[in-house]
């Protein structure tokens, strides 16, 4: 069982992230200071923080700096509402792993875990595998029935996004704010989606995979699988 | 437009001419009767020389010494009278004989009845004055010439004043005309002894301090409540995360739950490019040289796979070794702005071309109509009807450019919309 702490003053946001991350299979802990922070992360170990940087009692800075201190190697993203550059910047140069930006989709947060936790684990070689599909996340590969299948980068990483949030319905603009990244003004146009989902699904019945990717009309998409 | 100081000038030269012109017939009255009472004088001691004269000769031979004077003095005649008459002055023009061609000439004259050896004799002595419109004229040229020379000098000073007594104005004139809201240069005017540009110069420095004070406010007051806003879109986005992962949800409820997300996901992005607005001249963008090259083909790689997913054809001529000095998550968002501008409003099927070429970016695509470009990069000021944008991609450019002294600029030409950046500053 992976787990997770939830630094965040926001109750219902963290009850939310929780929700979510519980029915990934995570186990979480729920932090609403930084004295219980500091707390929970002197006396346990995590194998994912969720750091809000503003928090009753102080900056979610010093808990990183705290956690830095005690040597431990908890992957650490930062979510946070500021999202002013030099605090990414320090947050990052301290030793966070991520920083997201709020408000998020909650399945991006998951992709990113998923991601920071593979990361984590498997440093070295990479491979997700999920059934036929051979996801080689440091290269960036894929692999099909050991045929290469060639995807851009847009569909890796919509691929990525999938594999995150397996058996969860995603949203489209949550989709389209993963393909866009930092720039808020990209992709706002959801024809984008549509289009590069289409693609997609298309070279992955063409390499045989099985349908795993769902359309919920009205609403997403879905990577649906045992 | 006329210079503040010509005003005044202006004034002064038409009255110092109207003063020296009626000056003219003043010093004309003023010497003629000098003259006269000159000549008059002359003319009464002429005829008190023949009164003197005749009388201490003998009176014999004197009709012959009359007649001799007579003939040899054109200025003066002694005639035989038959009674006294009283002393007259009068004032005779008459054409002159001697001095080369004819010529009127002015006089003046004396007419006295003198005792010359015993018989009364009409003594008329008239002396040449110069003529009243040769006096007029020479009184005229003098004062003209004093009026020429006085407006030279007024123009001169005038000019050498300006120059002078107006540099603290001036100073503070181009210091205002450099003025920018978003730095934080104090702006520190000239120190000067005029009682006048001290204070003009206090009160702009406080209409400084107040404007930064009130920019700065607003500023302020957008990022703060962009950020207030943060937590509850956080908040409503995850639920509705959630929500949709409900199997028991049918499909009208699906729509409420999407147009509800993309409404949330709208006003998000909106929130973000106000925060990023509001901040882009903060401190924390620190800048690095940049490979200006890389990194617009690396934008264009990213967005090329998108727009050629929608039929759209993005095509490059990218100059390489191009570098700048700038922080790099602005100069990717002042470029990605630009690109995704560019495929939001392009038409399908058609093309859109990027040229970095000599420290200029240029970013075109087919267009119908030109767009408003007086408003274009003011925010919220979408051009087109049905805009998905957050209208404030341009204006967030605009806000970058003008953070690092970059030129940017709209043209419709050839049938195509034309954005360029020119980065040399």
């Amino acid at each position: 069982m992976l787990k997770v702490l939830i630094i965040e003053d926001e109750t219902e946001l963290a009850l939310n992230i929780s929700d979510y991350l519980k029915a990934q299979g995570y186990v979480c802990e729920l932090a609403g200071t930084k004295a219980q922070a500091l707390e929970k992360i002197d006396s346990f170990q995590y194998d994912c923080i969720l750091l809000d940087l503003m928090l009753p009692g102080g900056s979610g800075l010093d808990v990183l700096e705290a956690l830095k201190k005690q040597d431990k190697d908890d992957g650490v993203i930062i979510i946070s509402a500021k999202n002013a550059v030099e605090d990414k910047i320090r947050g990052l140069k301290i030793g966070a792993d991520d920083y997201l930006a709020k408000p998020f989709h909650l399945s991006e947060l998951a992709a990113r875990i998923f991601a920071l936790l593979r990361r984590k684990q498997f440093n070295s070689a990479n491979l997700l595998i999920q059934n036929e599909l051979h996801i080689d996340l440091l290269a960036k590969t894929l692999t099909i029935h050991q045929k290469p299948v060639s995807l851009t980068k847009k569909e890796f990483a919509l691929l990525l996004m999938f594999v995150g949030n397996k058996n969860r319905v995603i949203s489209k603009s949550a989709l389209a704010e993963h393909l866009s990244g930092d720039m808020a003004d990209m992709f706002d146009n959801l024809d984008f989606v549509y289009a590069h989902i289409k693609n997609l699904k298309k070279k992955l019945t063409e390499a045989g995979c099985g349908q795993y990717l769902k359309t919920i009309y009205g609403t997403g998409y879905k990577w649906e699988i045992s | 437009m006329t210079k503040l100081l010509n005003k005044p000038l202006k004034a002064f030269i038409l009255f110092t001419f109207l003063v020296l012109s009626a000056s003219i017939p003043v010093y004309f009255y003023f010497i003629e009767s000098i003259w006269m009472d000159e000549l008059d004088d002359h003319n009464r001691q002429v005829k008190e020389q023949i009164r003197t004269g005749f009388n201490a000769s003998h009176s014999v031979l004197l009709n012959e010494k009359i007649a001799l004077w007579n003939a040899m003095q054109s200025s003066s005649r002694i005639e035989p009278v038959s009674g006294f008459r009283r002393d007259s002055v009068y004032v005779v023009e008459r054409e002159m004989m001697e001095s080369g061609p004819m010529e009127e000439e002015r006089f003046r004259g004396l007419t006295s009845t003198v005792v010359l050896g015993g018989k009364p004799y009409l003594v008329t002595v008239e002396t040449n004055v110069e003529e009243i419109h040769e006096t007029v004229l020479e009184i005229a040229l003098i004062t003209g010439l004093f009026i020429l020379l006085l407006i030279a000098g007024f123009i001169l000073l005038n000019r050498r004043l300006s120059a002078r007594v107006w540099l603290p104005f001036t100073d503070a004139l181009e210091k205002l005309k450099r003025f920018n809201l978003d730095s934080n240069e104090s702006v520190v005017f000239k120190e000067t002894d005029v009682e006048e540009f001290t204070e003009l110069n206090a009160v702009l420095t406080q209409l400084i301090e107040n404007t930064r004070q009130s920019y700065r406010q607003q500023k302020e007051f957008t990022q703060n409540a962009s950020h207030e806003l943060q937590t509850p879109l956080a908040l409503l986005k995850s639920k509705l995360d959630l929500l949709i992962q409900d199997r028991s949800l049918n499909t009208s409820q699906r729509q409420v739950i999407e147009s509800l997300d993309n409404s949330i996901s709208r006003i998000s992005r909106i929130n973000k490019n106000l925060l990023l607005l509001a901040g882009i001249e903060n401190r924390g963008y620190e800048s690095g040289t940049l490979d200006l090259s890389g990194i617009v083909r690396n934008l264009f790689d990213v967005f090329s796979e998108s727009a050629s997913s929608l039929g759209i054809g993005l095509s490059a001529a990218i100059t390489e070794e191009e570098i700048i000095d700038a922080n790099e998550s602005l100069l990717e968002i002042m470029i990605s702005n630009l690109l995704s501008n560019a495929v939001r409003h392009c038409s399908p099927k058609s093309d859109i071309r990027v040229i970095l070429n000599d420290r200029v970016l240029v970013i075109d695509n087919e267009g119908g109509a030109s767009l408003d470009a007086a408003n274009l990069f003011r925010r919220f000021t979408s051009a087109g009807t049905g805009n998905p944008g957050t209208g404030l991609g341009l204006a967030i450019v605009k806000e970058i450019c003008d953070k690092y002294g970059w030129q940017v600029a709209y043209v419709f030409a050839g049938g195509r919309h034309v954005f360029s950046v020119s980065f040399s500053s």
